[in-house]
């Protein structure tokens, strides 16, 4: 099954990328963020893929979910694309990115075309 | 610009105050996200968030640990209404004789003014629950005064309030275990304090630099502090002081945190697992995991 929705997200595959949607929901801590990841790499087998990641409804993880999103939260995924709102999520992103530093190329862009566009080079 | 915009702006420059005077608790208050300065005091919250553990006080390179706190709570009337051992030893009285008693008995004169002015300015809007960054001056049986610094946490149970104070001496511990007071800032000490700024970053490059080869063993130690120039002991000791564990504890708790996702959440076949996270043979890979978890990776992927 390559569709999973939950409290935390709705995530799917579809032509070589995850789509990653997090829905709102209340407390975004490292708990949360634990099973976030498990539940991703459970849709993805041991596949990595480029994931397409909408945060336009994210509730903002506490400063340990963070760091386990940059690390753990890297597994399996080849690239990521933030896709935010212009002005909401889009500082956010910037700042976990250049904060944490994922060990993946990590980009931001405001309109979903063009992040599907820079994961694109990285579908097998 | 509107008034409340205005407003808004006041409270972000309070922000930027806050942490200048090194109050890394201190909020902004956020109510719309699509707001631009809102936005802006969201970032401020999350440098906040990360300025509270980037602060290291320069002691950590050079003595053994950092002293444990002060704690002590009162309560509206500035009663004490608890208090921790190292508090009691730091007073000389025993517990019994401390709790009940007043704050003013415990403080020099000056500090009991300041400390009750501040906090009934700071926390008389009964909502406010950013704790507020104090310097007092305790005073022990004997006379002698510590100065502390500390945050000041505004506490409410059953309609009654109370103020916790958690604070550090100023100073630095010597060989036997006294507080010693620091000389006032000289042009050396300036320089020591930037150094070791310097060395915290080299530190926490370290620290990404192990996040980025986690798919791989690390060189030795000397090879690792040489690339980012430190020497193996300021690694050393300041990865301990930043991060409460060495380099290749870390390195290896983080490959065997994430073979335990692979292993619980994907069907990957278990030398793969070990392969893919750099473990120089299975055999080594399934002893550490046992280690680790008390199953070895066979057992726990029959387990769950």
């Amino acid at each position: 099954m390559d569709y999973i929705k939950n409290t935390y997200a709705e995530i799917y595959i579809e032509d070589g990328i995850l789509y990653f949607k997090y829905l709102p929901f209340e407390n975004f801590d490292i708990e949360a963020a634990k099973k976030i990841v498990s539940q991703r790499l459970k849709l993805q087998k041991e596949v990595p893929f480029p994931v397409l990641c909408d945060i336009r409804q994210l509730t903002l993880p506490d400063i340990k979910a963070r760091r386990y999103l940059a690390v753990e939260g890297s597994m399996l995924a080849k690239a990521v694309a933030y896709w935010t709102d212009p002005i909401g999520k889009e500082y956010l992103s910037q700042f976990f990115i250049s904060v944490n530093q994922p060990p993946i190329p990590t980009a931001v862009f405001t309109a979903k075309d063009d992040a599907v566009e820079y994961l694109k080079a990285f579908i097998e | 610009m509107s008034p409340e915009e205005l407003k808004k702006l006041g409270k972000l420059r309070e922000m930027i105050f806050q942490l200048a005077l090194g109050n890394f608790a201190y909020r902004f208050y956020l109510a719309d996200m699509e707001d631009e300065i809102e936005n802006t005091g969201l970032l401020m919250n999350l440098l906040a968030e990360e300025l509270s553990e980037f602060f290291i006080y320069p002691g950590v390179f050079g003595e053994k640990n950092l002293a444990d706190p002060y704690v002590f709570m009162a309560d509206s009337d500035f009663i004490i209404t608890g208090i921790n051992s190292r508090f009691e030893d730091l007073v000389q009285y025993s517990e019994p004789n401390i709790t009940g008693r007043s704050l003013k008995d415990f403080l020099n004169v000056e500090s009991n003014t300041e400390i009750r002015e501040r906090l009934k300015l700071n926390f008389k809007d009964k909502d406010t629950f950013s704790p507020i960054k104090l310097l007092i001056s305790i005073l022990s049986k004997d006379g002698n005064i510590t100065k502390c610094w500390g945050y000041c946490h505004f506490l409410k149970q059953g309609g009654k309030v109370y103020f916790l104070f958690r604070g550090l001496p100023i100073g630095k511990r010597n060989h036997k275990d006294k507080i010693v007071e620091t000389s006032n800032t000289n042009d050396k000490s300036q320089i020591l304090a930037l150094q070791y700024q310097a060395d915290i970053l080299r530190i926490r490059k370290v620290h990404q630099y192990i996040l980025n080869n986690l798919h791989q063993t690390l060189p030795p130690l000397k090879i690792i502090a040489k690339q980012f120039n430190l020497n193996e002991f300021k690694l050393k000791k300041g990865f301990k002081a930043v991060y409460q564990t060495t380099v290749f504890k870390f390195h290896l708790n983080q490959r065997l945190e994430m073979t335990l996702l692979m292993i619980r959440d994907t069907p990957m076949p278990l030398k793969m697992v070990s392969k893919t996270y750099g473990f120089k043979d299975y055999t080594h890979f399934s002893k550490t995991f046992k280690k680790k978890f008390g199953k070895t990776p066979k057992d726990f992927k029959k387990s769950w």
